[in-house]
């Protein structure tokens, strides 16, 4: 299938006719970095010419020679370019013309051909003149900096940063408050306990661009704060293009170190997959008869101990040293014309294999047991090491054709796929423990996460001057999860030979398979009406809606063995063979049980539908207003298929939510300066598992976690205040202020259980308190969490410092947040420790936020350098049980260096040196001035050389 | 691909018409505007429209729904709520949550009603075939109501069955109660939450048994016994156990707890308060077997928990016997207890927590020979809150407790105290264990405050240490072994190593070490006087004879 689809893109690249060669570029207008529709295109001195379509592209086919163009739309400066250069076969790229708005002593303006490609530069053109705030990188930012993932080149945005390689996090807000989109559409996140999509699924070589939008306004969902992050996939190739890379790593502690934990999976691993050696016996399916069962008639009790041996008897990690990490890419692109229409399209398909892990990792859990004492005592202290082999592998298929000039429809096929099987072991000591042996703890984990995605889009421009301007998507997206067979093992070791699995000290050893699956299917439409005031500036109307519907499934089958008698396991090998499986000769010996509950089978749906109006309204000649409103409307239905408390598609959410928004851009200097002033009102929704009245217990944390059907929407005022000056190519300072108030923020709440047991976090809007006897949440007043940022950005190369080469950029962040503690949270604190503060951070904020950027480029362009450094403050990681201090994240200084050099004409090759600090990673509690480790370990550095050949005409 | 029908186009003059209505009002909501009108329609479980219900909104307005189920309502608080109520149908609140529109779907009362549903068939029998009804108990919120389950039926629990507030639940005498089997949420328990009454009382000869549904043990419609293929005694986890949950006191940093296992989503898991003397009923004569499946999030059960359970209450002759957790198991409260048998259990024998403070007499603990942790395991306060009070101060006296050789007799932490007295302890791997710690309060402390005991007792066949200090912190503890080994070898504490000289049904020998004993148990009416060590008297049957399973295995 895959080599079909190769064929096909190879036969539609195939070269131009040899006779005439092709002028193509694009025509945007100085001022406000949108493109020219309709302008004209001539060539000075012939009869020849053409107008620019909807993009303000266009297109000119020619005899070789070399020809003046001129390029011209009413109300705008006439710019002629002189040496236009058409060779026989070949296509002429141009890149952008600007056009600047007439004046009475300019009329022509004469430039000389030069080639533009997407450049950083034209992205900071869109974003000065976008009224939004926003934040962009291009395709070349990607190459520059050696990015590979939208993970990772995201993190080099003002007030972004990146939590566990996947989600991000903007001004330190995290998932719940960040949204993430795929040319506009909704598409969902594969963590059924988060809101956003892991950012790891798209590589780079796949984007056009990605913006950032950090203030609302109503043409975008009303579903983020922190900000929204879009990411546009290519387009329409100028010229046809073809790139293939090859690279590979070495991981200073893991590549060819023999003690790489692993264990056996299914020859399709590698290809992020599993092709179904990891499912469970049919045995375990159909009717797996219980204990009881077995106890009473034989019959059963010969299929209960024929099921449990045929599960697969691996439990243990083995060791093998790992090959280097390793990725390729392809990619392949044109513009052709199909049935006399232009069409473009671009293909392609990509493939990493990571290897990471440590090996003397540490996790600990402490507890303040009582006031007075100085430190904090120990719960349990164990040596980790974990490993972690990471597949991904994408394709990509976008074609667009425009019908005429004025009216471009496109489609885009995405799938990604992506496998990642993770072995730990951990090994200490443990307080209160059956044994005085050594305590251990084993996790086979594979975890299978696929997105396909089918979205229909389209641009369309009408009448006079074509003032009205309509543009559609269609989205339709299958993604799933699956962890087909997660192995968890805890026991205790007595040398020389003793395993003792003790069931009522821990839980006994389980297999979970989980799986999730999602349809979303999301529509948006914009209209928009372009008019000139009386500022004779250019303004516009909006108006647009959007409908998604979102349908989830979930399920999970829990099976555990059961009936250890102390002592009996000398080999881990052999966990469970015909010398211990239960048996009815003495009715003992181990079996396995369905645990699977049906409270964790659950299936929700969504649907939001928005409509909004608003207006880009130029008030002076410096000054422009955007203003608007948006409403949404949310309904969201719950089937629970719990035995005991069954929910039958049951409403949770029903609610129209109105959210203004008004923003001001006063030009200072025309196109050097601005100040921004924007107001937002914005909500963040409760999640399916949140608002799931259900219990689940979460074993990686080893807690109960439960929903809440009375959970509200969370409603966020956003203040912004920016003030940015462009001082030269690509050159820019920016600062901003930001305030935000949240009103009923959803927590996860600490409730109080037996001690023995098992703890539990219940989510809850903030403010409101739990009545124990009645299970209602009472909603007080305290319900206001507040936030204060403020952004700086710089950008500037070196070249008054004689050093052309050269360019630095920095941001950064410093944010301030505050949020109540609920009383019925706070009162058991303040037990043992009076003192302790009535407040927190928001959960995942960062106070700070650096990055920074040390950038070379020789004026060729064949040799680029980058220096990359990025950091964050601590934020709050774990509410903790009582007066116990709560885990914080410590900041993880990254830095990062890589080179490339161009050889010849199509070869380019990469050194990139990544964690260069390889500080520790930490998770912490804080007490007597002194730092506990809840979590401890270091990625180790990498070193890995890439080689990419690229062919694009001229 | 059935979403894709709804191709974009369809909803286009949707989108259209939305955008301009919405837009037409509240595009600027006022936001000192706190109420707001609310329409919606009431209908029943099968989608018919209701009349007559009453809507009453939590700022006092109220409005009733007409023929076709409509109603309107003005005046509503935007973050208050609406309460639905009608005659035969279960009251529903909805938060308004800003809404405009609240549909409701009411349910019969009938519909949540707790059932119990009858079947007579004919069982194979030891004796023959024999009539036997068995009744499924299915709690649907409602509880068990106040009526009395009797012995010529097997009631079998399905699920949680509670004894809600207000309710009282009588088991008759030689009635049979069997729990359905399952885990997570579909485990079979019967819990007696705070309010509630269970009055079990069974005799010596009609004992009450709880065993799982796998038993064969059943009574017919006579009452006559029917007996078939008898569990294995190493049948554990068959089903859930006994909760019950009181008022009285618990160490906690909170008043109330959510007992393990039992989510916050059922608020009828919590127990603690203030009321000491709270009185949750009587369990007499009562034997509960095979039980201790995990009920939720790897919580196992214990064969007779007691959270918060007030001395009001009386336990008096009860077994545990198989249980896959801990026998019994107390968090905080006053409760009393006689006459206790835990047998063969999978973890600890005895075993409580968040400050217990009740008065005990007789208890037998009996391990399996392949199983069970320790014959006592005692804890103070939670991890959050080891040294609040109140402290954990049983009062303890003739215990017979016999281990399996690897376990300890018993072990005192995390701050708790109590007293052992004229009591046997054998075949345990170690003796008495006293937790200290370096840097904060541990039971070590109240053995020093003197809240701590254990006197008159006999220590026997333990090869490690009698009593010891458990060290938790790898620190330097010899003061502290040396002060132990002192109070172990005062000859005012009377604490003998030496065979206690028992019967094969563990009475003493009559003349034996353990047929007298010099220290009289308080008379303070609890108390009876007992002058052996151990909880059995010399030259009697032991009190365990003819109710108990243990009994059969001795």
């Amino acid at each position: 299938m895959k080599n079909v689809l190769l064929f096909l893109l190879v036969a539609l690249a195939v070269s131009l006719n040899a006779e005439t060669g092709i002028i193509r570029g694009k025509v945007i207008e100085a001022s406000t970095g949108l493109e020219v529709i309709g302008g004209t295109v001539q060539v000075d001195g012939a009869a020849v010419g053409t107008i620019t379509d909807i993009d303000g592209s266009f297109s000119l086919k020619l005899e070789p020679g070399n020809y003046s163009l001129v390029f011209s739309y009413v109300g705008f400066a006439a710019k002629r370019m002189e040496g236009v250069e058409v060779k026989a076969g070949d296509v002429t790229v141009l890149g952008d013309i600007l056009l600047e708005e007439a004046s009475i002593t300019i009329d022509e303006v004469v430039v000389a051909a030069k080639k533009i490609q997407t450049s950083e530069a034209a992205m900071q053109t869109l974003q000065r003149k976008s009224i939004k705030t926003l934040d962009a990188i291009s395709s070349q930012a990607f190459s520059l900096r050696g990015d590979n993932d939208a993970a990772s080149a995201v993190r080099r945005v003002p007030g972004v940063s990146v939590q566990d390689g996947k989600y991000v996090y903007i001004r330190g807000l995290g998932d719940r408050y960040s949204k993430t989109t795929l040319n506009g559409a909704n598409i969902p996140g594969l963590d059924p306990d988060r809101n956003t999509v892991q950012m790891d699924l798209f590589p780079t070589n796949l984007l056009d661009n990605i913006v950032i939008y950090k203030n609302f306004t109503p043409d975008l969902p009303g579903d983020f704060t922190g900000g929204l992050v879009d990411v546009a996939t290519k387009d329409f190739p100028e010229d046809f293009t073809m790139a293939a890379t090859l690279g590979f790593g070495y991981n200073s502690q893991v590549t060819f170190n023999n003690n790489f934990l692993t264990y056996a999976g299914g020859n399709t691993d590698w290809l992020g997959y599993d092709n179904g050696s990891r499912d469970f016996p049919a045995q375990l399916n159909n009717n797996l008869p219980t204990f009881g069962d077995a106890l009473s008639n034989p019959a059963a009790a010969s299929q209960l101990s024929a099921a449990t041996l045929a599960l697969n008897n691996e439990l243990a990690p083995s060791t093998e040293a790992p090959m280097p990490n390793h990725n390729f890419s392809f990619s392949i692109g044109n513009q052709k014309s199909l049935f006399g229409k232009p069409f473009g399209f671009i293909g392609s398909l990509t493939y990493r294999r990571d290897f990471s892990g440590y090996e003397d990792g540490f996790t600990g859990r402490y507890t303040l047991a009582q006031a007075g004492v100085s430190s904090l005592t120990t719960q349990r202290e164990l040596k980790d090491s974990r490993f972690s082999d990471n597949v991904v592998l994408g394709g990509m298929l976008n074609g667009s054709i425009k019908l005429n000039s004025f009216n471009k429809i496109g489609i885009n096929l995405l799938r990604n796929q992506s496998g990642q099987s993770d072995t730990r072991f951990q090994e200490g000591r443990v307080s209160g423990g059956s044994s005085d042996g050594v305590y251990q703890e084993r996790t086979l984990a594979y975890q299978q996460r696929d997105l396909s995605s089918i979205q229909l889009k389209g641009e369309h421009a009408l009448g006079e001057a074509q003032k009205f301007k309509i543009d559609w998507i269609s989205s339709y997206t299958l993604s799933g999860m699956k962890q087909p067979d997660l192995r968890f093992v805890n026991n205790f070791f007595e040398a020389p030979d003793r395993y003792i699995i003790d069931p009522a000290e821990d839980i006994p050893p389980t297999r979970f398979r989980r799986t999730m699956d999602e349809t979303t299917f999301d529509n948006v439409l914009n209209l928009q009406y372009d008019f000139t005031n009386w500022t004779g500036k250019k303004g516009n109307f909006k108006f647009g809606g959007a409908y998604l519907m979102r349908n989830r499934e979930f399920r999970e089958q829990t099976f555990r063995y059961e009936n250890f008698e102390a002592g009996n396991i000398s080999d881990f090998k052999n966990f469970v063979d015909d010398k211990n499986v239960f048996s009815t000769e003495n009715y003992s010996g181990v079996f396995i049980a369905d645990f699977s509950e049906g409270r964790n089978q659950y299936d929700s749906d969504m649907s939001i539908l928005g409509a909004y109006g608003m207006t880009e309204l130029p008030v002076t000649a410096n000054l422009k207003a955007i203003l608007g409103a948006r409403a949404e409307q949310t309904i969201l239905n719950f089937t629970s298929f719990s035995e005991v408390n069954p929910i039958n598609d049951e409403e949770f959410l029903n609610e129209w939510n109105i959210l203004p928004s008004a923003s001001l851009i006063y030009e200072l200097v025309k196109d050097k300066m601005n100040l921004r002033l924007a107001y937002g009102h914005t909500i963040a929704r409760p999640t399916f598992r949140e608002i799931a009245p259900i219990s689940i217990f979460d074993e990686i944390r080893n807690v109960i976690v439960s929903g809440n059907e009375q959970l509200k929407i969370t409603e966020i005022d956003n203040y912004d205040l920016r003030w940015e000056y462009f001082f030269g190519r690509g050159e820019m300072i920016s600062v901003s202020g930001f305030y935000k108030q949240f009103s009923d923020p959803i927590e996860l709440i600490v409730v109080s259980t037996t001690g023995g047991g098992t703890p539990e976090f219940r989510y809850r809007n903030l403010g409101s308190v739990l009545n124990p006897q009645t299970g209602e949440l009472i909603f007080t007043g305290d319900n206001q969490a507040k936030l204060y940022g403020a952004e700086l950005e710089v950008r500037k190369d070196l070249a008054f410092l004689n050093l052309p080469e050269l360019s630095i950029g920095a941001n950064l962040a410093y944010i301030y947040s505050e949020a109540p503690i609920p009383q019925d949270e706070l009162a058991p604190k303040q037990v043992l420790n009076p003192e302790v503060s009535d407040t927190r951070p928001l959960y995942g904020q960062s106070p700070y936020i650096v990055n920074a950027y040390l950038n070379y480029i020789t004026e060729s362009g064949r040799t680029k350098a980058s220096l990359n450094f990025n950091v964050q403050g601590e934020r709050l990681f774990l509410v903790s049980v009582g007066a116990t201090p709560d885990v914080y994240e410590q900041p993880f200084p990254s830095l990062g260096f890589r080179v490339s050099q161009m050889v010849g004409q199509h070869l380019d090759l990469s050194l990139s040196l990544n964690n260069l600090l390889n500080p520790e990673f930490k998770r912490t509690y804080e007490f007597g001035g002194q730092e506990y480790y809840f979590r401890r370990y270091q990625s180790g550095s990498s070193i890995s050389v890439g080689l990419s050949y690229k062919i694009q005409n001229n | 691909m059935k979403n894709f029908k709804l191709f974009f186009f369809a909803i286009l003059p949707i989108v259209a018409v939305t955008a301009f209505s919405a837009c037409n009002k509240d595009n600027n909501p006022d936001p000192v505007v706190t109420v707001i009108d609310i329409t919606g329609t009431v209908t029943d479980q099968d989608g018919a429209a209701l009349d007559g219900v009453a809507v009453a909104s939590s700022n006092g307005q109220n409005a009733t729904t007409a023929a076709d189920g409509k109603y309107t309502i003005t005046g509503v608080e935007k973050a208050g709520a609406l309460t639905f109520t009608k005659d035969g149908y279960v009251a529903k609140t909805e938060f308004v949550n800003n809404r405009t529109s609240i549909n409701v779907q009411l349910v019969t009362t009938a519909f949540t009603e707790t059932t119990y549903e009858e079947v007579t068939f004919e069982k194979a029998c030891d004796a023959g075939d024999m009539d036997i009804t068995e009744v499924t108990v299915t709690d649907r919120g409602e509880g068990t109501g106040t009526l009395t389950w009797t012995k010529n039926k097997v009631y079998i629990l399905n699920g949680f069955v509670f004894v809600n507030s207000g309710q009282t639940l009588t088991i008759e005498a030689g009635t049979v109660v069997k729990g359905a089997s399952g885990q997570g949420e579909r485990a079979s328990a019967l819990i007696v939450a705070q309010g509630g009454k269970l009055e079990a009382k069974g005799t010596a000869d009609l004992p009450i048994i709880f065993t799982s549904e796998s038993d064969e043990l059943s009574r017919d419609v006579d009452g006559n016994l029917c007996l078939g293929t008898s569990l294995p005694a190493s049948a554990r986890g068959l089903w859930g156990g006994v909760i019950v949950l009181g008022k009285a006191d618990i160490t906690a940093a909170t008043e109330t707890r959510n007992i393990e296992g039992i989510p916050s989503t059922e608020p009828r898991g919590i127990y603690g308060g203030s009321d000491d003397a709270d009185n949750s009923g009587t369990i007499e004569y009562v034997s509960i077997r095979h039980g201790g499946t995990d009920i939720g999030a790897g919580n196992e059960i214990n064969g007779l928990t007691m959270g918060g359970v007030g001395n009001g209450t009386t336990i008096n002759y009860v077994e545990v016997f198989s249980n896959k957790d801990d026998g019994y198991e107390w968090f905080g409260g006053t409760v009393n207890t006689k006459h206790l048998v835990s047998a063969y259990c999978g973890d600890d024998c005895f075993d409580y927590d968040e400050g217990w403070r009740g008065k005990n007499q007789f208890w037998l603990a009996y391990q399996a020979d392949d199983t069970g942790d320790r014959g006592g395991e005692h804890d103070g306060g939670p991890s959050d809150c080891e040294t609040c009070e109140p402290y954990a101060t049983p009062m303890i006296y003739n215990v017979s407790s016999r281990g399996n050789g690897n376990g300890r007799a018993i072990t005192f932490r995390d701050n708790a105290g109590g007293e052992y007295h004229n009591s046997i302890f054998w075949n345990w791997q170690r003796g008495v264990d006293i937790e200290v710690r370096a840097s904060i309060a541990d039971s070590y402390d109240q053995f020093v405050a003197g809240r701590l005991k254990f006197t008159d007792n006999i220590l026997f066949q333990i090869p490690d240490r009698w009593m010891t200090i458990g060290n938790e912190d790898s620190g330097d503890v010899t003061a502290e072994q040396a002060a132990l080994d002192a109070y172990f070898n005062d000859a005012a504490n009377n604490i003998k190593v030496e065979d206690p000289q028992l019967n094969a049904d563990l009475s003493p020998v009559a003349g034996g070490p353990a047929a007298s004993a010099t220290l009289a148990a308080p008379s303070d009416g609890f108390f009876e006087n007992a002058p052996y060590k151990g909880a059995f008297a010399p030259g009697v049957d032991t009190w365990i004879q003819g109710w108990t399973r243990i009994a059969d295995e001795l």
